[in-house]
């Protein structure tokens, strides 16, 4: 029963946050014309630059490309058709982040594969380490007779063994 | 052995990416436009006519971005004058502005020689159609209108006459 008004009192909460956002909530705001050249124009590398992508650039070329994409992207291009217009033009090394085909998938999947080599070796190890930690202690069978003939030695008062004192 | 075998793995690698990326002349531009169409313009003439480049298909044109302002532009001028003057019978050039006032370029002209066409780019959408960085660049564009070779700074003498016999020498 008090489990069950818990969850009533959560599912209520959740029904009123959701009535107050949407009675007194903004509808996200579609970006402007600018915030969307912005959003392009960072994604691309400016051509005569060392790392630095056409919207921080203020070299003449850089410009010239926001002008450009803003154009475009005002005649109702996608930002897709734009980037893939430029780089048809100065090649995939204008796109800030590699392609996520050919030689330049690397960049995006060895992350995940390294941590997933990472991760996969951490397992074993540990699995190993616990399997060997759950191991009984194995002497040898000689070693097991040697003790029990200082314990008997012990016990009739003679001394013990030079193995034994050396442990 | 072991030691040894390990700098081998790891070096040989970097060292065979190293060789990569230092091959062939550094000036002669890959582009992704190389063997594919040249992008058509029509341009505004320093002596106010229309430069087309559909108008000139059937002939090898050297298309030359460049700019009064551009120190590089002046150290290939000399040679681009003299191919013009060896070639301009079978072959165009053209010149087109990049970021430069009409009468800048015209006073230029008159200065340093030459007479081929150039023309205004004034929103840089032909040299942004060009894959043009930066001035001076120069495309080579064979008679059927394909991109066939492309020279990012001053082009040389040698290379200029190279390719433009090259150009000559390619079939209709």
């Amino acid at each position: 029963m008090r489990r069950w008004l818990g969850w009533a009192a959560i599912a209520g909460m959740l029904a009123v946050s959701l009535l107050i956002s949407i009675a007194f909530g903004h509808p996200a705001s579609r970006p402007s014309l600018d915030e969307r050249t912005r959003a392009v124009a960072a994604q691309l590398r400016c051509p005569i630059c060392h790392g630095e992508s056409v919207a921080d650039s203020t070299t003449d070329i850089a410009r010239s490309i926001r002008a450009l994409i803003r154009q475009r992207l005002a005649t109702g291009q996608s930002p897709d058709a734009i980037k893939h217009y430029l780089a048809s033009r100065y090649g995939s090394s204008i796109m800030l982040a590699p392609p996520a085909s050919g030689i330049g998938s690397i960049a995006w999947f060895a992350p995940l594969l390294l941590h997933l080599g990472g991760l996969g070796l951490l397992v074993v190890l540990v699995i190993h380490w616990r399997a060997r930690g759950r191991q009984p202690a194995t002497e040898s069978a000689e070693y097991q007779e040697r003790i029990r003939a200082d314990l008997a030695a012990q016990a009739h008062g003679e001394p013990r063994s030079s193995a034994e004192v050396g442990r | 052995m072991r030691r040894a075998m390990w700098v081998a793995v790891i070096a040989g690698p970097l060292l065979a990416l190293l060789a990569f990326g230092l091959r062939g002349n550094p000036n002669a531009a890959a582009s992704p436009l190389l063997n594919k169409p040249a992008p058509n313009f029509s341009l505004r003439t320093l002596d106010d006519r229309t430069l087309s480049l559909a108008a000139l298909r059937g002939r090898p044109v050297v298309l030359n971005f460049w700019a009064s302002w551009c120190p590089s532009c002046k150290i290939e001028h000399a040679a681009l004058r003299d191919a013009w003057r060896r070639y301009r019978t079978s072959v165009q050039f053209v010149g087109v502005l990049f970021q430069d006032t009409r009468e800048s370029a015209r006073q230029y002209m008159v200065q340093h020689g030459g007479q081929w066409p150039s023309g205004q780019d004034p929103d840089q959408r032909v040299a942004i159609d060009y894959g043009v960085a930066g001035p001076p660049e120069t495309y080579f564009v064979d008679r059927r209108g394909i991109v066939r070779f492309k020279v990012i700074g001053p082009v040389s003498r040698d290379v200029l006459y190279r390719d433009i016999r090259k150009l000559v020498r390619m079939r209709r």
